[in-house]
């Protein structure tokens, strides 16, 4: 077993720092100010309705195929009541006690009000501010190299229309050998920056067009969405494309690499990928492969919301785009392309080409101030946690104030993970999302998946 | 494959991409390593590949049971099991231990040489445990060399294979083949390549010559 660089996590030179030792003007605070009940920015103005009296605003998902309507919110006393707590079997698996308390009452008016002030001076165009926190773990399962990759970017840009900054996060599941991950984890989040810089200026222009123009046909919101998909889109392309020429050794160029690992390369390497880009309050994923993005929201007991669809080859509608391009699913250990890859798309694997794609499939979805946390993981971990467990886990995770007895981060590797295993934990920013996506990966291991698990939680919600 | 008729003009093959000119030169190859007993609930293929490289270059690249990695697919490692008798020799009977790259429907397979006839250029190898679906797998491949209508080397790889539970011959088939096509088109561009290095290597030792 191969032990994965440290540094395969450490987030790239981002530090996000005590929210103590921030004060209100450095840009980074943004990240933690607490959520405040007021309209959202001048941009949206024309589209928002007025606001009813309620001081909770609960805001669906936009319309999207992987986003079921969330169910009405639990009464208090159904909160608490046993059919909520998972069964005993689950339970014991978790390894701690899972107790469903009521969510705490949102964020008071006045607060929220005593903070406008500084805020407003400080972000005049984006008086509201919603809160970002992460941690992520990669562990390499039995019998396996690590091939997983982790890409970590709070504050990777802003976006041109109003500054907003743009949050990336990524997850990166590769096969057949290492490169094509460790390319998306390197590069990903350069080109698509580079991309949003581009879509940022045509959209300003556009947007100057519209109002020269008198047009009434122009949508803010529309158009923004627009502009994030296009440039997801030819980042997953541009990274597509250099995986084509990534070599063994790590080297990107043309013409073809020429050390002596360059032989040894295999035809079918490639690698998932599961990106999210937070901007403002909406979320925007981007996934390519069997790697997934669920969404957890509140209180306890709601259904998550999953915002990817993985790309199994037997999935009805992948299996006809493959048999279209004259491809052929067949059960071997699993459904397979060709009877050889258990996904139907993969940045990387020029030699099942065209079969297998590496066309993004993308959603957006509207935050809500009861939202809880992202998780973005490898099919390692979904494999075995359903999203329910999931969500459950990472909820108890982020809302205990207190540390657990054993905390799987204290002394390093030590005795806390399963014997065998490697853990790859790095410096993050909020422990509680490390502690979160550390509990995941050990129940995976537990639960005996055989693949690599990458895990990355983000905390939607400021907590002290 | 089928059996071809006692004493008739044998059709080409469907699929094989050779012309009927090319196969009329290699049946006694195909009737000599290509032909298995295929019994029921096993199923069978024959690939070709054209190789412009000589037949002895890429006969040095197949031959290798102990580095199958130089020109096929999905192999991370490959180690021979000690022989304390044969040593370094590569005989029938050698073993040898491969293991596959992640992400695909197998992690090892042992392999056991069967035949190296460096003479005839035939080499054949069959599978005898790992883990894997294929069972009783058995492959023979021969490197001929063709002369018409242009001089090319044309590598032939067949094999027999029992078709897993849940399968259909169709899906085992398919499954068999792109391997083996995916290999042989490595196999071209190893030996082309190496061709290519050797030919440059020997213009640039004879081009110094002084003119006499």
């Amino acid at each position: 077993m191969v032990m994965a660089s440290a540094g395969v996590n450490v987030p790239g030179g981002d530090e996000v720092r005590n929210p103590t030792a921030a004060s209100a003007s450095t840009p980074e605070c943004r990240m933690r100010r607490r959520h405040r009940l007021e309209p959202q920015g001048s941009g949206d103005a024309a589209a928002a309705a007025a606001p009813g009296p309620s001081w909770v605003r609960r805001l669906r998902p936009a319309a999207s195929r992987f986003s079921p309507s969330p169910s009405p919110s639990l009464s208090p006393s159904s909160s608490q009541s046993s059919a909520d707590r998972p069964n005993d079997e689950e339970q014991e698996e978790l390894d701690h006690e899972v107790e469903v308390e009521l969510a705490p009452a949102g964020p008071q008016l006045e607060p929220g009000e005593a903070e406008g002030e500084p805020e407003a001076e400080a972000v005049a165009v984006a008086p509201q501010v919603w809160p970002v926190a992460f941690g992520s773990l990669s562990m390499a399962g039995r019998m396996r190299m690590m091939e997983d990759a982790v890409s970590l970017h709070p504050d990777l840009c802003t976006w041109a229309a109003d500054g907003s900054p743009m949050h990336f996060f990524g997850v990166f599941d590769g096969h057949g050998g290492s490169h094509v991950s460790a390319l998306c984890r390197d590069r990903m989040h350069e080109v698509v920056a580079e991309e949003l810089a581009r879509e940022g200026a045509t959209f300003l222009r556009r947007r100057q067009e519209s109002a020269a123009s008198g047009s009434a046909a122009w949508s803010e919101r529309a158009e923004e969405e627009r502009a994030w998909r296009a440039a997801l889109q030819r980042g997953f392309r541009r990274v597509d494309d250099m995986a084509a020429l990534a070599c063994a050794c790590g080297r990107v160029a043309r013409p073809s690499c020429s050390c002596p690992l360059a032989g040894t390369s295999s035809g079918i390497v490639g690698s998932t990928a599961v990106v999210a880009l937070l901007v403002r309050g909406r979320l925007v994923v981007a996934n390519c492969g069997d790697s997934r993005a669920v969404l957890c929201r509140g209180p306890a007991g709601t259904p998550p919301v999953p915002l990817s669809s993985d790309h199994k080859p037997n999935r009805a509608d992948e299996k006809a785009r493959i048999e279209a391009a004259g491809g052929r699913v067949v059960f071997n250990n699993g459904h397979r392309v060709r009877g050889i890859l258990a996904m139907s798309r993969a940045l990387g694997d020029r030699l099942l080409r065209p079969e297998v794609i590496a066309e993004p499939e993308i959603t957006v979805t509207e935050r809500t101030v009861e939202d809880e946390c992202l998780i973005l993981a490898s099919d390692g971990m979904w494999d075995v946690i359903s999203n329910d467990i999931a969500c459950n886990v990472a909820r108890q995770c982020l809302e205990d104030g207190n540390p657990p007895p054993a905390d799987p981060t204290a002394g390093g590797g030590g005795g806390a993970p399963a014997a065998g295993v490697v853990v790859v934990a790095a410096r993050e920013a909020e422990p509680r999302c490390l502690r979160a996506a550390s509990l995941l990966a050990r129940l995976a291991i537990g639960r005996e998946t055989q693949d690599n698990v990458s895990i990355v939680v983000v905390d939607l919600k400021h907590r002290d | 494959m089928d059996q071809q008729g006692a004493g008739g003009d044998a059709e080409v093959p469907a699929g094989l991409g050779l012309t009927a000119a090319e196969y009329e030169q290699l049946r006694s190859t195909v009737d000599a390593h290509h032909r298995y007993a295929v019994g029921e609930g096993q199923c069978s293929s024959l690939l070709a590949q054209r190789i412009h490289a000589p037949p002895e270059a890429v006969w040095a690249v197949v031959r290798r049971f102990d580095c199958p990695q130089v020109y096929k697919h999905f192999i991370r490692s490959c180690a021979l099991r000690p022989d304390p008798e044969a040593g370094d020799a590569l005989c029938p009977g050698r073993l040898r231990e491969v293991s596959v790259i992640s992400g695909l429907p197998a992690s090892t397979s042992t392999e056991r040489l069967d035949l190296l006839d460096d003479a005839a250029r035939v080499f054949g190898f069959s599978i005898t445990g790992g883990e894997h679906r294929l069972r009783n797998y058995r492959s023979v491949t021969t490197v001929s060399e063709l002369a018409d209508p242009a001089i090319c080397t044309v590598v032939l790889e067949s094999y027999v294979v029992d078709v897993p539970d849940g399968n259909t011959e169709d899906d085992t088939r398919l499954f068999a083949d792109t391997v083996i096509r995916l290999n042989l088109q490595k196999l071209k561009s190893v030996a082309e390549a190496n061709a290519a290095e050797a030919a440059a290597t020997t213009n640039s030792v004879l081009l110094p010559r002084p003119a006499e």
